[in-house]
């Protein structure tokens, strides 16, 4: 028996196509859920073909060109067109520079620190000419959309003149990139662990930012964290995207680890946008505060909960421009981390007294305690906010 | 039957290495273990290998007191737009 075929045209406001991921959920006659998705092709154009009957309960649309917020659509049984907003210009400081109180007009913030990554999908362009990558992959040919650790890079540390201002935290720092993923978009924990002792004895970085994790603990990236903090490296990560449901990820739940998870801003996020639909999902007073600096705040709703999650910061809505162009819209404790890395290249770069420690676990231990003292709880529930938000000292 | 494990020095053994103290070679440790094959990793820290299940016990103690042997594991990246996120939207 043949379905019912459904196309969506996907676009700009001013009728111009846009090439997107667009993922359909749909409700069958028998009441079951299905999840199907499309990617549009160059006229705009995403097809499905849907069991007879059956209805299409919302879609979302993530651009794979920059410049667009990712769209949320609900009653889209009549909708042909899903039309992506454009993102705004950015002329003032960020959102997430302010919450984390950090001084723009500072071009030097984070110099003299260098921070380790391992990660995915590193993709080199401008304002990211300084990174030295280490182990990388083949890539066959650039493939459209955004790089996961080329995001992190930028959200660290991109010197575009005026992105580095503007949206990235820590642009003096320096940053180096370790490849560590697979043919399947993942990390294995060899490779894994391999990088970070290459970042903690060779590369002598003063920190580590893990955008990547799994439900289980792991034996040999908890020996080589421990290897970190008795060097004197500090590891921040991710907690994960599992939602309230679910406990933070290993390595975020490590010991020693920093475990970030992510923050969205109340007015941030024009209606009809996936980060609308994201705050009106984390409505709940338990996941509610308010940063002086910047107003209403929520803890996301992807985020995971309980012991492990150290702090939040900003992770919904975050701009990623590319090579001085129009911006990716990306939400994700992944971007929550290179944050409060960041934050800690800017505090640490300014702090003489950590700046003379020997690379040994007092190092680790002085910087725990120093970044204890720049959280401060900022109203959300404990198990979702860990010990709140951290500010540059 | 396979396995696939991962064989990493522990974390005493881990810390002599790279403070210099001391040089390990994993594939020298499990080079007796018969069917086993290095599948990736560096053998002066961690490597992943495959071996038959009734030899995984003689893994364990062919590295004893020097490596961990645990299960392989993929870490995922925590900001691609993932379907199973997606799908949390409508709870």
């Amino acid at each position: 028996m043949g379905g019912d075929e459904i196309n969506f045209i996907v676009q700009d406001s001013r009728g111009n196509p846009v090439r997107a991921d667009v993922l359909a959920r749909v409700r069958t006659l028998g009441g079951d859920e299905l999840y199907l998705d499309a990617v549009s092709d160059g006229e705009g154009l995403a097809t499905f073909l849907l069991p007879p009957l059956s209805q299409i309960e919302y879609v979302v649309a993530a651009s794979r060109q920059p410049g667009f917020w990712n769209l949320f659509a609900e009653d889209v049984d009549d909708f042909e067109e899903l039309v992506l907003q454009s993102l705004p210009a950015i002329d003032e400081p960020a959102w997430w520079l302010e919450c984390l109180g950090i001084d723009s007009e500072n071009p030097d913030r984070g110099k003299g620190i260098k921070i380790g990554v391992v990660d995915g999908d590193f993709r080199n362009g401008a304002g990211l000419e300084h990174v030295v990558q280490l182990m990388a992959t083949e890539q066959p040919e650039p493939p459209d959309g955004w790089g996961h650790g080329e995001a992190v890079c930028r959200i660290l540390a991109d010197r575009d003149a005026r992105v580095g201002r503007l949206l990235s935290i820590a642009p003096a720092a320096q940053v180096v990139f370790i490849d560590a993923s697979n043919e399947n978009d993942t990390l294995n924990e060899d490779a894994a662990t391999i990088a970070i002792r290459r970042l903690v004895v060779e590369e002598k970085v003063d920190i580590i930012n893990l955008s990547w994790g799994n439900a289980s603990p792991n034996d040999a990236i908890r020996d080589v964290l421990n290897l970190a903090a008795e060097f004197g490296v500090t590891v921040v990560a991710a907690t994960g995207n599992e939602g309230f449901q679910s406990q933070p990820m290993y390595p975020a739940s490590d010991r020693n680890c920093i475990g970030v998870g992510a923050l969205g801003l109340d007015k941030w996020g024009p209606v009809g946008t996936l980060v609308e639909w994201y705050r009106k999902r984390s409505n709940d007073v338990k996941r509610q505060g308010n940063v002086p600096r910047i107003g209403q705040v929520y803890a996301w709703c992807d985020s995971t909960i309980g012991a492990g999650v150290h702090v939040l910061a900003p992770g919904v809505g975050i701009f990623v421009q590319r090579n001085g162009g129009n911006s990716f819209e990306l939400s994700g404790t992944s971007f929550a981390s290179p944050m409060v890395c960041g934050l800690l290249a800017v505090a640490l770069a300014a702090d003489k007294q950590y700046l003379g420690l020997p690379r040994s676990r007092g190092r680790t231990n002085y910087v725990r305690q120093a970044f204890k003292s720049m959280c401060r709880p900022v109203g959300i529930s404990k198990r979702y906010q860990g010990s709140g938000v951290p500010s540059a000292p | 039957m396979k396995d696939k494990l991962v064989v990493c020095l522990n974390a005493a053994r881990m810390i002599e290495s790279a403070q210099g103290s001391a040089q390990y070679d994993i594939g020298a440790m499990i080079k007796s273990v018969p069917s086993l094959t290095i599948l990736s990793g560096d053998p002066s820290l961690a490597v992943r290998v495959e071996v038959d299940q009734q030899y995984t016990n003689y893994l364990r103690s062919a590295v004893q007191d020097f490596c961990t042997v645990g299960p392989t594991v993929e870490f995922k990246l925590f900001g691609k737009p993932q379907a199973a996120s997606l799908r949390r939207l409508a709870l």
